[in-house]
């Protein structure tokens, strides 16, 4: 009972730049903190929450630019293609790289990149191309890298993408959903939300030629009108700063369809939709 | 002696504040839609909308530094932003170029940039409105913008200014106490620590004075300080509350 | 975090999109965004007025009124007479970089010189509404110089309409003091400016200052109130001016593409549903 009152000292708590979270120095210091010059107390870096995991302690700033982690997936903006390599915006402290080695190549089965590749760098991707990847790990000075080699990654289409504060989307198991409502949608973790036509293909049936080709597929009306929606209420929830994913991303679409899809760029009908999911998520904490 | 005294007061400070006390402080974090950070300060009738990008690739490799990130400062005056007369200002104007100087310089050893190696980080002053202060308007606007941007920091950085009238000391001077010739003398403070990481005087002040206007414009850089964080805890509870899953 | 790039199958989503009358957010072509003016926000202006669109863009406009002499000198006669009985109006907008990172440093200098001249040129003429004679004080010798100052604080594209609806709200929100005319005989003219505020009056024709609509061609279709991504994908951009009676006060096309003649003269009548 002791070391449950001790652990609820700080945990959880908002702290301010300058403030001390802690004097007992058996704790480790994690992002969002530092010790002061006799190394005596950990003191927080940022305005944000404590967070403990074992002996490590971090502060978790709410408004941040991402912070990239092995593994997550990440949606990403090509910057600029330079040799063997494309800079890739990832809302990051800097642009990532992606490595011609680090993609797939078209032709089926791996193989390896031969000079030709090299020459025609823009056929994969191009400046402003949006593309899905896998973040892979971070160097010494700073710089991180990325990598597309699964068929799940690569070439974003047939959709638009919100921005949204990274911290709203947690880590799941996938971040690859389809919605009840049929469309895609992929949660970049750094905040990069792609919608877009559900796409029935299985992975492996895709032909290898076609995943750097630069043409969307027809999108009939009522699709598209759904990709807005779902747009849309992504948008209310990221103004409303609620956590994003698929279910509750659901639950707001589930609470627009009383407004017409225009209509849910209007504050009030944000307001609505937001309130109605908060609402359900009440309800449904109840019940568990 | 009295009577004197209060009169110097009601003259010295038109409006209508004793002479120990702060303009109206009116704050907000996170006005902006575009900037990473940004916050919108207003000190008496002084109005200030700073915005703060980045961390982020620096698009200018000349200015890449490859052991920390480098810090960019750039401050306009809106063109209508004087009291008297309208006046344009260019982005080139000396003033403004030594007061972006000034807040670089300040924020500079704050701001932990070993961390973002190679990396950028902007920090944008607009003016909207000028009564006086425009340095410490600049420096605390900058300190909530970079903490809405989630910016590590040591600490908070609060700046303020005081002054002295015929043997009177006062603080947060405006424009009108500014114009009269008053020496003033500006503060910019680590609260926690004490520790001051600007310090500008015009005009001349006697010796003697100088002790009793630091310790009143440090007096005033703390009670912003508390304003500040009292906004930023708030900002920050209200965040994390809406954004618990359940 | 505003985009200056966008992918290919971007463009043309957007594109397809407009085709079939619904766009990325769910509005049609013609559709506009919430407006929400507010007016009197700086106390040191004369007029000020602030609007944002779609909680995105953002234009500050700040009015200050000042005495200043005609300024008649080279040119001709006639001309000269016209001016001579006439006030001024200055224009000046400014992108803040706090908007958006392409306004740092030098970058907004040709978006502002563009826009300001844009804008002065539709105030300063008969179509800019504003009656300019009534500005005048002392014919040939003093007038009150109007200082429009936009300055755009954040932005979610259409820029252009949000600073011309501004600019409307701002000299409606604008008082000019009262300017009492002495004479003191022998042609010699003086005057005091009013103190009483309640004497202080609104720039007359105000009612009829144009405001703008952006008509932004993308594919063959054309759709107003576009957002930045839809501003990249834009070929080209006709700014139509037009006061409250419906009369066109000004035409400008700005962008890189060209428009055929034929969807021009659509797209003009198109401002007048708009309207």
């Amino acid at each position: 009972m002791f070391v449950r009152t001790q652990r609820d000292n700080f945990e959880s708590k908002v702290v301010t730049p300058g403030q001390v979270i802690t004097a007992d120095t058996q704790y480790m210091r994690g992002h969002g903190t530092y010790l002061n010059e006799e190394e005596s107390s950990h003191i927080s870096s940022v305005a944000g929450v404590v967070e403990r995991v074992n002996k490590l302690i971090t502060v978790r700033p709410l408004h941040t630019r991402y912070t990239g982690n092995i593994g997550d997936l990440v949606i990403g903006r090509i910057t600029e293609v330079t040799n063997k390599r494309w800079k890739v915006d990832i809302n990051s402290r800097q642009d990532a790289v992606l490595l011609l080695s680090a993609i797939n190549l078209p032709g089926g089965v791996q193989r390896r990149k031969t000079e030709a590749d090299e020459l025609q760098m823009r056929k994969f991707f191009a400046e402003g191309d949006l593309l899905a990847a896998e973040f892979q790990g971070s160097f010494n000075d700073g710089s991180t890298s990325l990598h597309t080699r699964n068929l799940k990654y690569g070439k974003l289409r047939n959709g638009s993408l919100i921005v949204v504060p990274p911290a709203l989307v947690q880590r799941c198991k996938t971040h690859f959903h389809t919605l009840s409502c049929g469309v895609d949608v992929t949660l970049g973790l750094n905040g990069y939300i792609w919608v877009s036509k559900h796409s029935s293909k299985n992975l492996d049936e895709l032909d290898p030629e076609a995943i750097y080709s630069n043409d969307n597929e027809p999108v009939d009306r009522s699709t598209r009108e759904t990709i807005a929606r779902v747009c849309n209420c992504i948008n209310a929830l990221s103004r409303h700063f609620m956590c994003i994913t698929d279910t509750i991303i659901a639950y707001a679409y589930e609470a627009s369809l009383k407004y017409p899809v225009k209509d849910l760029l209007k504050l009030e009908a944000m307001e609505f939709v937001t309130t109605e999911v908060r609402h359900k998520l009440s309800v449904v904490r109840s019940i568990y | 002696m009295c009577i004197i005294t209060v009169l110097l007061i009601l003259i010295s400070l038109m409006d209508g504040r004793r002479a120990n006390e702060l303009r109206k402080i009116k704050c907000k974090p996170s006005v902006l839609s575009q900037a990473d950070g940004s916050a919108y300060i207003e000190q008496g009738n002084t109005k200030c909308l700073a915005a703060v990008y980045g961390p982020r690739e620096t698009r200018q490799k000349a200015q890449l530094i490859h052991n920390k990130a480098n810090i960019n400062v750039e401050i306009s005056l809106a063109p209508f932003s004087m009291p008297q007369e309208r006046k344009k200002r260019s982005k080139s104007d000396r003033r403004l170029l030594e007061i972006a100087s000034a807040v670089k310089q300040t924020f500079e050893p704050i701001i932990m940039t070993n961390l973002f190696a190679r990396s950028q980080i902007d920090i944008y002053l607009q003016i909207l409105q000028f009564d006086g202060g425009t340095i410490q308007i600049c420096i605390n606007a900058a300190t909530l913008a970079l903490i809405d941007a989630g910016i590590p920091m040591q600490e908070y950085v609060c700046a303020c200014s005081a002054g002295c009238h015929e043997n009177h000391t006062l603080l947060d001077l405006n424009n009108a106490e500014e114009m009269a010739d008053t020496p003033e003398l500006t503060v910019a403070l680590l609260p926690m620590s004490g520790k001051l990481t600007l310090l500008q005087m015009d005009s001349r002040l006697h010796v003697d004075k100088l002790e009793p206007v630091m310790n009143l414009a440090a007096l005033g850089c703390k009670e912003i300080y508390q304003t500040l964080d009292e906004t930023v805890r708030e900002y920050v509870k209200d965040l994390f509350q809406k954004s618990s899953p359940y | 975090m505003a985009p200056v790039l966008i992918s290919a199958l971007e463009a043309d989503y957007i594109l397809k999109g407009i085709d079939d009358n619904l766009r990325a957010d769910g509005r049609g072509r013609l559709d506009y965004r919430e407006v929400i003016l507010e007016t009197g926000l700086i106390t040191q202006a004369h007029g000020s007025a602030r609007c944002r669109l779609g909680e995105g863009t953002d234009v500050l406009v700040g009015v200050k009124v000042d005495i200043g002499t005609v300024d008649i000198d080279g040119t001709e006669e006639e001309v000269a007479t016209v001016k001579a009985k006439r006030g001024r109006v200055v224009c000046n907008v400014e992108c803040s970089p706090i908007a958006s990172q392409q306004f740092a440093g030098r970058g907004a200098d040709d978006i502002n010189n563009e826009l300001t001249q844009m804008m002065s040129r539709v105030l300063n003429g008969p179509q800019g509404g504003l009656n300019l004679e009534k500005l005048c004080i002392i014919p040939g010798k003093a007038c009150w110089i109007v200082y429009i100052d936009a300055l755009v604080l954040d932005y979610a594209g259409n820029i252009v309409d949000t600073m011309f609806m501004t600019t409307r709200a701002a000299l409606f929100n604008t008082q000019v003091p009262k300017a009492i005319i002495h004479d003191l005989g022998d042609g010699e003219v003086e005057f005091d400016l009013s103190e009483d505020v309640e004497e202080w009056e609104r720039i007359e024709g105000w009612e009829h200052v144009p405001i703008s609509v952006t008509l932004n061609k993308i594919g063959s279709r054309h759709i107003v109130d576009a957002t930045p991504l839809e501003e990249l994908t834009t070929e080209a951009k006709l700014h139509v001016m037009v006061n409250r009676n419906g009369k066109i006060c000004g035409i400008q096309k700005s962008g890189s593409g060209s428009i055929e003649h034929s969807l021009l003269s659509e797209m003009v009548q198109v401002h007048i549903f708009v309207i």
